[in-house]
């Protein structure tokens, strides 16, 4: 984060007034909660805003409350309206399913290719292409891909999601493996310490930063592509219910769904993922410095 | 007039971790230095000495207290300032990287620059990138580079430290005539008490927590070599003012490790 | 046990004199190997499945879109179906992409600088990085109908939040001691801005702006897709549901991907290595390590 004050050189007098350091520091904390706080607090009036001007036969762009209510109905279920209570949850839930399996399939299959690439100049050779091909392909291809190879149903947007996370698991890996420091494994080597250990010791901890980074960049994408996946071709899941409200032409509810989707991925990513990480990388951290946001 | 005046500067910085004391870098320094005198601040590490350069030079605020730095005339001071690594762009030339710190980037100042890049004994590398360059060349850069703005203050905070002994040795003596040529004030921080007697005219002695403990005038003529006898018998007798210091230190805190620094 | 190889080099020649299995293992080789195999794998897979298209029928496609004339007009190598549908969506994204770095670029550096607006923009970018760029495509084809505005606008919005998380980051990594070398010399802001941050920022920037051109071209085919009656997603929407064509369908895809494989490698690597002459090479995997060393001693 940018320094808290830039103090100014051009004077000839450099003049410090008695202050408590640590409250100094705590009033800065508070200054920068303040400052995000008025974002947040500006963009919901200029929402606001913008659906008064827009209401037209078709309710173009409804006002913050009306999409809250309708995640509330979400929620807590509408008898009126048919929705069954808790229906958010069974949907992400379905999603959060396939995002999983196509996941697992690319670190079963992405973490060997990668130390072979990383290890073998063949390999590297070999898969450069397709990796970096698979890397650069738009999201709707793929949809339309999954759509293509398993028609409608739950197998396609899983094995998309697999298609879209395995060359970033793969590259990193193999950065990992390119990456090892070359002296600690002299140094284990001049100590008589085996490979095994030489594996665990150095070779796996080089590698995790990488995978971490890799799983938690790739990690929105494939949300993303597993409901746009839905979209396209699926029978459950987020991406199922944003079909339905653009064949409604609802923009309640997809902004609802939007609203949603976004919750989900933030609480995953930064509450999960993000405590992992700090966990993970605890010993890199200077003092006082913290994770960076992005 | 002074040029700089230190006036009982306190700072001091949040602790670690919570539930500990502040940690208190500088505690009441006060010292003047007036113009064209070659002042070393010398102490161990961790006796405040980056912390008090770093407020002069305006990176820091003191917590209280006061530092002024005055031209001759009484004027804001113009700061020049050699660091212990070289700190050049690493994207620019030589010569791109003296015109820098000029705010005026005229013709007629690249060719005042290249007088001092001749100083230093750079004339023909005003095109290379500092990638180019040794670890001392660039250095040497650094030193043109402060000395180019022909500052009312110029700050040097251990800028040989990083080198290899032979090439520290051939560019403090280098330093010794660019600074006869030029009588600049210069403010030279160091924990290496040889090299503070063999390059200036005053040594102020920094205990550690920043206090003041000594200030010791040097009346030997210039130009010095480490290997003159009476450079070696006074590095003897402020090391004995060192040793001193230590002593009334652990006294202070038996539990303080011995920490020397390189004294 | 060996070490772990070191990859980084040039390739070397192929000597008639050499076995087939080193000509096998030569690197150009290998990469086409390695597409050879895709080639036929497709074309077997395309064979096997009813519906799966295969890549002879896919290049007829290409062609007879080469062929025929753009919107019953009169036919010539640039007025032609393929021509033209993939021009219009170049022009989208080409103004997209203007609007993203206009609006991208200052507000990640005045992040990186100013902790204010830091603080002020931070939680509106997280919540916009979330947002998957199809649903703000189905909300412009809602708000926008068809013609321009709806794909611009969705690429827009999915892809500045991108780069400004990169050129924020390139703000914030301009290194300590140069800036603190700055400070002590009192150098003006433009001329920091100008000598120190853009040239520190280049890689974070170009790094960002590729990833924007990259998200924005396929922003522009997704919309394209769901509300459009021209451009390439359209095109590839055509085949797709109107003649239940599976090769038309994967022409289009292909002649997307062709175009992000051009932009990529023939003009941002251009790009990155003429900005970046002042530093040696960097490894194929962008690791930091340059490995020019081979440390393969075997026992």
């Amino acid at each position: 984060m940018a320094s808290p004050s830039v103090p100014e050189t051009s004077g000839s007098e450099r003049v410090g007034t008695r202050v408590d350091v640590a409250r100094q520091a705590r009033i800065a904390r508070w200054k920068a909660v303040a400052y995000s706080v008025f974002g947040a607090v500006s963009f919901l009036v200029a929402w606001q805003i913008a659906s008064g001007f827009t209401r037209t036969e078709f309710d173009l762009l409804p006002g913050p409350l009306e999409v809250l209510q309708r995640m509330g109905e979400y929620t807590f279920g509408n008898e009126a309206e048919r929705i069954a209570s808790g229906w958010v949850f069974l949907n992400f839930w379905e999603t959060f399913r396939k995002t999983l399996y196509g996941f697992a399939g690319a670190l079963v299959l992405g973490v060997p290719i990668g130390i072979l690439m990383g290890r073998y100049r063949y390999a590297k050779n070999f898969f450069f292409d397709f990796v970096y091909l698979a890397a650069n392909v738009p999201l709707i291809v793929y949809a339309i891909l999954g759509l293509l190879i398993f028609g409608i149903g739950d197998t396609g947007p899983a094995f998309v999601v697999g298609l879209l996370v395995l060359p970033v698991i793969t590259l990193n890996v193999a950065a990992g493996v390119e990456g090892v420091d070359q002296r600690l494994l002299a140094m284990s080597r001049s100590f008589g310490l085996s490979s095994r250990t030489a594996l665990r010791h150095i070779v796996v901890p080089s590698l995790s930063p990488f995978l971490f980074a890799g799983s938690r960049a790739s990690f929105a994408a494939s949300w993303k592509l597993a409901a746009l996946a839905e979209t396209f071709g699926g029978t459950t899941g987020v991406g199922v219910q944003i079909r339905k409200a653009f064949q409604g032409f609802s923009v309640t509810d997809m902004l609802a769904w939007m609203m949603f989707f976004v919750i989900f991925v933030l609480i995953v990513e930064r509450i999960i993922l993000m405590r992992l990480e700090r966990w993970v990388f605890r010993y890199r951290l200077k003092r006082g410095e913290d994770i960076l946001r992005f | 007039m002074a040029v700089l005046k230190a006036t009982k500067v306190i700072k001091e910085f949040p602790p670690p971790t919570k539930n500990q004391p502040t940690v208190r870098a500088l505690d009441g320094l006060d010292f003047e230095i007036s113009g064209q005198t070659f002042v070393t601040m010398v102490g161990p590490s961790g006796c405040g000495k980056s912390t008090f350069l770093n407020i002069v030079s305006g990176v820091e605020t003191p917590t209280s207290g006061s530092i002024s730095v005055r031209a001759d005339d009484g004027s804001p001071a113009r700061l020049g300032y050699v660091f212990q690594d070289p700190r050049l762009l690493p994207w620019r030339t030589v010569v791109d990287n003296l015109m820098y710190v000029h705010r005026d980037k005229t013709e007629d100042k690249r060719d005042h620059i290249a007088r001092y890049l001749d100083m230093v004994g750079l004339q023909g590398f005003e095109q290379m990138y500092p990638a180019h360059l040794s670890g001392g060349m660039q250095q040497r850069v650094g030193i043109a580079r402060a000395f180019s703005v022909e500052p009312d203050l110029l700050l040097m905070d251990e800028p040989f430290s990083h080198l290899d002994a032979i090439t520290a040795r051939a560019l403090r003596e280098e330093l010794q005539s660019i600074w006869q040529q030029t009588k600049k004030t210069v403010l030279f921080v160091t924990h290496d008490v040889l090299e503070a007697v063999q390059l200036s005219d005053r040594i102020i002695i920094v205990a550690y927590g920043g206090k003041n403990y000594a200030d010791i005038e040097i009346d030997l003529p210039y130009p010095r070599l480490q290997t003159d006898r009476s450079v070696a018998s006074l590095q003897a007798d402020i090391l004995e003012v060192f040793n001193e210091m230590e002593s009334k230190r652990q006294v202070l805190d038996p539990r303080l490790a011995i920490d020397s620094g390189a004294v | 046990m060996s070490t772990v190889r070191t990859l980084v080099r040039e390739t070397p020649a192929i000597n008639m004199g050499d076995g087939i299995i080193a000509v096998l293992r030569n690197d150009r080789v290998a990469r086409w190997t390695s597409r050879l195999v895709l080639l036929a794998l497709w074309q077997v897979a395309g064979l096997l499945s009813q519906r799966f298209p295969t890549p002879v029928e896919t290049v007829e496609i290409l062609v007879r879109e080469f062929q025929t004339p753009f919107d019953r007009g009169e036919w010539s190598a640039a007025n032609n179906e393929l021509v033209q549908n993939l021009w219009i969506s170049i022009q989208r994204t080409g103004i997209a992409v203007f609007l993203v770095i206009l609006i991208g670029l200052p507000i990640g550096y005045l992040m990186g600088r100013w902790w204010r607006v830091q603080a002020y923009f931070t939680d509106l970018v997280t919540v916009l990085l979330a947002m998957p760029a199809y649903m703000w495509a189905l909300l412009a084809v809602m708000w926008f109908g068809f013609g321009m505005r709806a794909p611009v606008f969705t690429a827009v919005v999915s892809a500045v939040p991108g780069l400004i998380v990169h050129v924020l980051q390139g703000s914030l990594a301009i290194p300590r001691d140069l800036r603190d070398m700055s400070d002590a010399f009192d150098v003006p802001g433009a001329t920091r801005l100008r000598h120190l941050a853009l040239p520190s920022m280049s890689g974070a920037i170009i790094a960002g702006i590729r990833l924007s051109i990259i998200a924005a071209w396929g922003c522009v085919v997704l919309v394209e897709w769901f509300g459009s009656n021209e451009g390439a997603g359209f095109r590839a929407r055509d085949w797709y549901q109107s003649a239940a064509n599976y090769n038309g369908l994967m022409a289009w895809g292909i002649v997307v991907l062709v175009v992000v494989i051009i932009f990529d490698r023939g003009i941002i690597e251009r790009i990155d290595r003429a900005v970046h002459k002042w530093r040696g090479a960097v490894g194929d995997f962008g690791a930091a390590k340059v490995a020019v060393n081979d440390s393969t001693q075997e026992g």
